[in-house]
């Protein structure tokens, strides 16, 4: 038993110096330094507009900037809530086929050579060339704006779940298999959580897509939303509301992306703390 | 268990049939580009509740061996009998307990879920010894909830072997279970084992480490390189209960002595 203890021991004080360097200044240098320079740029933004003749359809100041977005909030806030529908249908609709996709695909090695280059070929397809052709096909509504979204997300899906599902420890499976777990147990017991830190770093990239594919997808043919909403500011070089949506538009993809890290706290608690411990 | 304890199962042993049978066993492993023999004509015997090492240099199918034994391995040629029935019908009766090199825990998992891991796929209850007591056992209790990531390897192999034993194998197959640990917690691991081990258990223990094959085993099987055949089979006699402290004794210097020379022969005849 005491031996034990002193095995922990050595364990904690390793972790030590891991914190004093690493994690120590860290949390508040990742808060505090963007927020200091992005107040810069905004400061020399503001300073720069008032203090030369740039008219506002070409650089509005961050204030009246800020003022529209007050102004103008209840068409602003109504396109959001259309966006963020696109996005969130298109986000799930892209995850769930990325994870069917990466199933067969870990588990078997012809499936992955047929699928795989066609996969990364469709990604070489630029969207925005043809969104136009799934509005030709799906029409004005919904559909498109979900389907180019989706064809965003499931791509960094699939391949990080493809990977994680199949890089588990050959013993492991060997001692499974040992006790004639089946494919279903081997799978749900193992290869999922084990891949699920992975899969949530290509949820994490997969979000960020996501809002460019519903801005994508607005772009070529959309009535309302927030990617709709820069269209039509710019043909009227109302360029203040324009920046309105925009910022809005970055509100919006990084509230997402922090709370696809929230859940992914929550759901992976063990996975937080992976790298505090070096083994003695 | 006291040395009349030991003589008697030992004769109650020698009359029943060995426990592990390994006859003329081959195994060739075949690339597209190759074909390389890891294992050839090997003969072993193993008694019930004999602790065996199969010792030798990296790459002489020492660790191929063993998972023959446990069926997780195909031998080309040869028999493998498990109280006289076949490896398959040995698994099916989850005799077999393996601890591998890694611990290769579930890190979502804590210790005890760990532990338990080989009962919930099996839908059976605790073995003979429940799952909290075999943690106590191997020195983890009042780490139930901790998680693989918060412990240290040689914590994370005592894991490994509690999940091992839940099912109450009667035979143990480690391969190498301690190579991965510094050279003091490996030390401490193979006190911890003699402890453990109380010779109701067979146990084939895979190792490189000579002074760890003659602290354990009742017999060492030296294995030779490339192909794999057994070229020595010791008797370790030292007494039992073994304590750490029977490693500064004369006789275990003898047995190391022994075993390296065996080997040490084996690498100069390749040479040659």
């Amino acid at each position: 038993m005491a031996r034990v203890a002193d095995e922990v021991r050595i364990a904690v004080d390793t972790d030590d110096d891991a914190e004093l360097v690493g994690d120590a200044g860290a949390t508040w240098q990742r808060l505090v330094l963007p927020a200091l320079l992005l107040t810069v740029i905004v400061v020399a933004w503001e300073l720069a507009s008032r203090f030369t003749e740039v008219p506002d359809y070409i650089l509005p100041a961050p204030t009246a900037i800020v003022a529209r977005l007050i102004r103008s909030w209840a068409v602003l806030w109504d396109n959001s809530v259309v966006t963020l529908t696109e996005i969130g249908i298109g986000f799930v609709v892209g995850v769930v086929l990325g994870l069917a996709l990466a199933i067969p695909i870990a588990y078997s090695i012809v499936v992955r050579n047929t699928l795989y280059p066609l996969i990364v070929a469709s990604q070489a397809v630029p969207k925005i060339a043809i969104a136009p052709l799934l509005v030709l096909w799906l029409g004005f509504d919904l559909m498109p704006k979900i389907v180019v979204t989706a064809l965003m997300v499931f791509f960094p899906v699939t391949v990080t779940a493809a990977e994680g599902f199949a890089s588990v420890d050959r013993n492991l499976l060997d001692l499974l298999k040992s006790v004639h777990a089946n494919q279903a147990q081997i799978f749900f017991k193992v290869r999922f959580p084990h891949a699920l830190p992975q899969i949530f770093g290509g949820l994490r990239i997969g979000i960020t897509l996501a809002v460019v594919g519903a801005v994508v997808g607005e772009w070529v043919g959309a009535d309302s939303g927030l990617g709709y909403l820069l269209v039509y500011a710019n043909t009227l070089l109302d360029s203040t509301l324009l920046f309105a949506a925009l910022i809005l538009l970055i509100v919006i993809g990084v509230v997402l992306f922090i709370l696809v890290g929230v859940v992914e706290r929550l759901l992976l608690p063990w996975h937080r703390d992976e790298s505090t411990y070096v083994g003695t | 268990m006291t040395v009349a304890e030991r003589a008697d199962r030992a004769a109650t042993g020698a009359a029943r049939r060995p426990q592990i049978e390994v006859h003329g066993v081959s195994k060739r492993y075949r690339t597209t580009r190759s074909t390389q023999d890891a294992l050839h004509e090997v003969d072993l015997e193993v008694r019930p509740g004999e602790f065996v090492s199969l010792l030798g240099p990296s790459g002489c199918g020492k660790t191929t061996l063993l998972k023959i034994i446990g069926g997780l391995v195909k031998h080309s040629r040869g028999e493998v009998r498990i109280d006289g029935g076949t490896v398959d019908e040995a698994l099916r009766a989850r005799k077999f307990g393996f601890v591998f090199q890694d611990a290769t825990l579930l890190p979502w998992r804590t210790v005890l879920g760990n532990a338990r891991l080989l009962l919930d796929i099996t839908g059976a209850v605790d073995g003979a010894t429940p799952v909290e007591e075999l943690l106590r056992t191997v020195g983890l209790a009042g780490f139930e909830d901790y998680y693989p990531s918060q412990l240290s390897g040689g914590m994370r192999q005592r894991v490994a072997l509690a999940r091992a034993l839940a099912l109450s194998p009667e035979i143990l197959l480690m391969d190498e279970p301690f190579a991965a640990l510094d050279a003091i917690t490996r030390d401490r691991m193979g006190d911890e084992l003699l402890r453990i081990w109380d010779g109701s258990r067979t146990v084939v223990f895979v190792t490189h480490s000579i002074p760890e094959a003659v602290l354990l085993s009742d017999r060492v099987v030296v294995l030779s390189a490339r192909p794999g055949r057994i070229r020595a089979d010791v008797p370790i006699e030292l007494p039992r209960p073994r304590t750490p402290q029977v490693r500064d004794s004369a006789e275990f210097s003898r047995y190391e002595a022994q075993l390296r020379q065996q080997i040490e022969e084996d690498t100069d005849g390749a040479g040659s």
